[in-house]
């Protein structure tokens, strides 16, 4: 189909998008968002006021949520197998998320190289350093001194370095993560670790900027060498830092948590309701990225293929695998408690302190200075909290975790391991204990969200025969031995009514034959209904139905 | 030939998942130009959810704007550079010049504000200089001056001087079985200054020190009812509407192995300190005072979860005929406390207080080492005494409450208790410890009207 149908075909796949419940057609199944219209002005910047973001996160929003009537009803459904929330509004009929200016599909849906993995969106090997790389801003505030260089390519890079004592431990993370979460599907900047010499800096005529005393002048080599003097060295005297390429395109500030852009055309669906930034809890999860406010997204006018429009960035992930980018390196309630949790407050004063909370426990590694508080022990991907209470993770479904976590159980060890070799560690048993705490807390990742949704996927529909797939088996989180399937088969109209069900029928593999349903009526009863369950020694799941149009052998919808 | 095709096909499956397409677990997904593509919308509420969620924004909406104002408020206040600039007036500072704010509400000092500024470099590294004031809506007032010198490897000298007002002060009568309905009120007014040599010897602290005092009561304001003259009408105490001047010598010896932080876990402290109180007024009054202290920190279970205990015994010893005035009398009154009742609910020569506090963690900012808040429980027994055969029976008084306690490694920045005792509640916000005391030295702004 080519693109001057495209539009033709919107109406029909917005029928087919509403996922799940909507009337069944036997049509290609919608990959692609239409986002990507031209919006030939740029929306305006927009700003965030951290303090009023933490305010509204942290207080305002949850009072919110827990007297907002509508979803109090909707949490007592949960307990007939409801969604506290209504379901995501940006899936396909597949259940998975269409590829957009916010998402690619990459990991979950495609099989990926460790070195593809391990590449991530990065175009080259990191700053061009044919020459020396030229300062060209500065900044002294903030958390930890940085500035802004420009290399032999013309490119130019964030350089920002580890907090003073942490040598090695904010960079790595920032590169392991961006690496990941582009494999994931995405938007991130390009990362980098570099090492660099006094030599290799050059600063450039008339760069101003901001001294310690607030003033504002040009820049000199002294001023360069404070900056480089406020932080760690090498063992060799060199410097190391995370170098993050400036984004193409012009940048338009942060995305909101909440709701959508309103001078943007495309961003039609409230961002609590997109599933890839609900499922982004689970990757922030895995991988302990606890400061996933407004202020770590950028959205950025771009021009692609001749249209220009926003792209939606995720950016900043030295907070992340443990490590912290503030001024005092990690801390243990990273990823187990908001930073004003009034809940685990209020739980501690009724417990009287008797219970102990489980970031008490949680220790580095004491022979690994590169590591911060990353572990999988006391790790618990359901109780997972960021620094801030964010209003898209609150509104994560167990079909959103589910989707998540599949994509987040397809790494395998060797992309994990080639991944962190990104990050160059110094210390190789550093590298070996983040890909050894990945792999861990991934499993658990799966298997806490694969427990509530069961992972028969992937449906394929091949001469009569349907086959699916149990990702718990293969990607290891749950034994073969053991495991049975069972499927009963229907045919159905358009709009699910099935006729002619069978009983439960065990399977010998995941496999459903389908020759022998032969409906009265094709006519009526266009499609077929194959509902599969798992049962792991604890009973059988709940069911996940793939419908499949019989005239074409299309796999035309998945319901969980 | 081959390599070069295998690598270029290589290449161009790395392109295709990069950009979302080719052949998927689902099946071949086609690029965009030749694919489905669509647009998401978001479903608007059910009809249920709708005559539910419109009336409930509709009744919330004042609540709405009342707290977007606030956050605009805050985020204009921060933007404006308003909020950092008070922030960088109140975080501790690098350097010799510490300043900071302290508060308190409840009890007779009513909503009150003080401001302690203290230079650390003054003639030398380690000596200190001290200067405080503050002031409360009742009228409350206070002043102090004190330098700290230090005296040799193990000596520290210092000096001190100070002023205070406290024009609601209470009297309900002397003995522990004064009634709460004898509730009286005057003005009470001590200057004080003098110094004091402390000698350590490992551990052990003795110190020595001299200091002259003069305590003044007469007649409340207006607004506090009854005052002492009219409700005690036929029993005026000693010393009411006259000054109490004279100088005190005082010998104290103190074991202190207590973690000096302001969230000590461990350690404990004991100290004896004994005074001679001798007259520069027109009385023949001279006495002895006697002071017991105890303090011990029990780690428990978990980190930071302690058992705080103090025990404080102090008596008069009269060595002339003249009575001691009611102003120089043991009375509770921080930091011999019984919280639960008012301060200067009792009043006699001598007191006995034993308190403890169960305190755990409840917050910390991203750290157990950085600020948080604890929560306690507490309980407090004591009363006053004439004699040793007061004490006990029905003369001890108890109470209970709870607290929260906001401070670091460094020091406690607050607490707000609420105690229950037999004669009600009361709800205290303070700054100071209950425990900790050496921090109460007439440098720290100690008031020594009556020997503590």
């Amino acid at each position: 189909m080519r693109t001057g149908n495209r539009i033709g075909v919107t109406a029909i796949a917005a029928a087919v998008l509403a996922g799940g419940d909507g009337p069944l057609r036997d049509a290609p199944v919608a990959w692609y968002e239409d986002d990507r219209r031209h919006v030939p002005e740029a929306p305006a910047e927009r700003r965030v006021n951290v303090m009023r973001d933490g305010l509204e996160e942290t207080l305002y929003r949850p009072l919110g949520r827990l007297v907002n009537p509508g979803r109090l009803i909707r949490r007592i459904g949960t307990i007939f197998g409801g969604d506290h929330v209504p379901r995501a509004a940006n899936i396909n009929a597949l259940d998975e998320v269409p590829n957009s200016t916010w998402f690619t599909n990459r990991m979950g849906l495609f099989p990926m190289s460790p070195e593809q993995v391990a590449r991530g969106p990065t175009r080259s090997a990191g700053p061009d350093r044919g020459a020396p790389l030229v300062v060209v801003s500065a900044k002294t505030e903030g958390v930890t001194p940085g500035f802004n260089v420009r290399d032999a390519r013309g490119d130019v890079y964030v350089v920002k370095f580890d907090p003073r004592g942490f040598l090695g431990m904010t960079s790595a993370a920032g590169v392991i993560t961006g690496r990941i979460l582009h494999a994931a599907g995405y938007n991130v900047p390009e990362d980098f670790v570099i090492e660099f010499d006094r030599q290799d800096l050059l600063l450039a005529d008339g760069v101003e900027f901001t001294d310690l005393a607030g003033v504002q002048r040009v820049m000199t080599d002294d001023d360069l060498d404070a900056i480089l003097n406020a932080v760690d060295r090498l063992p060799d005297g060199r410097w190391l830092a995370l170098a993050s390429r400036f984004l193409e395109g012009t940048p338009i500030g942060p995305f909101s948590w909440t709701g959508r852009r309103k001078d943007d055309p495309n961003d039609r669906v409230p961002h609590e309701d997109r599933r890839e930034l609900r499922g982004l809890r689970v990757l922030t999860s895995w991988l302990c990225h606890f400061d996933a406010k407004q202020g770590n997204t950028l959205d950025v006018y771009v021009e692609d293929a001749g249209a220009r429009f926003v792209r939606h960035y995720l950016i900043d992930f030295a907070s992340t695998l443990g490590a912290g980018a503030g001024i005092d390196g990690p801390f243990p309630t990273a990823c187990f408690e908001y930073q004003f949790d009034f809940g685990a407050s209020l739980g501690r004063v009724v417990t009287l302190g008797l219970r102990e909370d489980p970031w008490r426990r949680v220790e580095r590694p004491a022979d690994l200075p590169a590591i911060g508080y990353f572990e999988s022990t006391e790790f618990d991907p359901g109780a997972f909290k960021p620094l801030n209470p964010n209003t898209t993770f609150a509104n994560v479904t167990d079909r959103d975790g589910y989707w998540a976590a599949k994509i987040v159980s397809a790494f395998t060890d060797e992309q994990l391991e080639a991944v962190v070799a990104e990050g160059r560690y110094r210390d190789a048993a550093a590298a070996a204990w983040i890909v050894r705490m990945l792999a861990a807390r991934r499993d658990a990742v799966a298997r806490h969200w694969f427990d509530r949704v069961p992972p028969l996927d992937y449906f394929n529909h091949d001469g009569g025969t349907v086959r699916f797939r149990d990702l718990g088996v293969e990607r290891g989180i749950y034994s073969a031995s053991g495991t049975r399937y069972r499927a009963r088969v229907s045919a159905t109209t358009p709009r699910r009514r099935t006729a002619n069900e069978t009983d439960w029928l065990e399977l010998e593999a995941t496999t459903v034959d389908l020759r022998a349903l032969r409906p009265a009526d094709p006519a009526q009863l266009p499609f077929a209904a194959v509902k599969v369950q798992v049962n792991r020694g604890r009973g059988w799941s709940r069911s996940t139905t793939a419908y499949m149009a019989l005239a074409s052998g299309r796999v035309v919808a998945v319901e969980r | 030939m081959l390599v070069a095709l295998l690598l270029s096909a290589g290449a161009r499956a790395q392109d295709s998942v990069a950009a979302g397409n080719g052949e998927s677990y689902w099946g071949p997904i086609l690029p965009v130009a030749d694919s489905l593509t669509t647009t998401s919308t978001t479903r608007g509420m059910p009809l249920w959810e709708a005559t539910l969620v419109w009336p409930f924004r509709v009744i919330t909406f004042p609540i709405v704007v009342v707290g977007t104002g606030i956050a605009a408020g805050v985020e204009v206040l921060d933007e404006s550079k308003i909020i950092p600039w008070i922030a960088e007036r109140l975080r501790p500072r690098p350097g010799p010049l510490g300043v900071h704010a302290d508060f308190t509400a409840g009890g007779l000092t009513g909503l009150g504000a003080a401001i302690t500024g203290e230079y650390t470099g003054l003639f030398g590294p380690t000596n200190r200089g001290r200067l405080a004031g503050g002031t409360s809506t009742t009228g409350h007032r206070r002043v102090n001056a004190g330098v700290s010198f230090q005296a040799g490897a193990r000596g520290r000298l210092e000096f001190a001087a100070g002023y205070r007002m406290r024009p609601n002060a209470r009297y309900f009568g002397l003995g522990p079985g004064t009634s709460p309905d004898d509730e009286s009120f005057y003005r009470q007014e001590s200057a004080w200054g003098g110094g004091s040599y402390t000698h350590t010897f490992g551990l052990v602290e003795a110190t020595g020190e001299i200091f002259w005092s003069s305590v003044g009561t007469r007649g409340p304001p207006d607004e506090d009812d009854p005052p002492l003259p009219e409700q005690f009408a036929g029993s005026i105490p000693t010393g009411f509407g006259e000054y109490s001047t004279g100088v005190s010598v005082g010998l104290g010896l103190a074991h202190v192995e207590l973690d000096r932080s302001g969230r000590a876990t461990r350690g404990g402290a004991r100290r004896a300190r004994v005074w001679h109180f001798s007259n520069r007024d027109e009385s023949d009054l001279d006495f002895w005072t006697f002071r017991l202290e105890a303090e011990q920190l029990v780690p428990l279970w978990y980190r930071y979860h302690t058992l705080a205990l103090r025990g404080v015994v102090a008596w008069i010893d009269i060595t002339t005929t003249d009575a001691v005035p009611f102003q120089r009398l043991m009375t509770n009154r921080t930091p011999d406390a019984l919280r639960g009742f008012d301060s200067f609910r009792w009043r006699d020569r001598g007191i006995v207080i034993l308190s403890a506090e169960y305190r755990w963690p409840i917050w910390a900012n991203k750290n157990a080492e950085a600020i948080g808040l604890d929560f306690y429980l507490l309980g407090d027994v004591g009363q006053v005494f004439r004699n040793a055969d007061d004490i006990g029976g029905s003369n001890l008084t108890t109470s209970i409450g709870a607290g929260v306690r906001l401070g670091n490694v460094a020091g406690l920045l607050a607490r707000l208790e609420l105690a229950w005792s037999e004669e009600g509640v009361q709800l205290r916000l303070q700054s100071d410890h209950m425990f900790q005391f050496f921090k109460r030295s007439l440098y720290h702004g100690r008031e020594p009207s009556a020997h503590r």
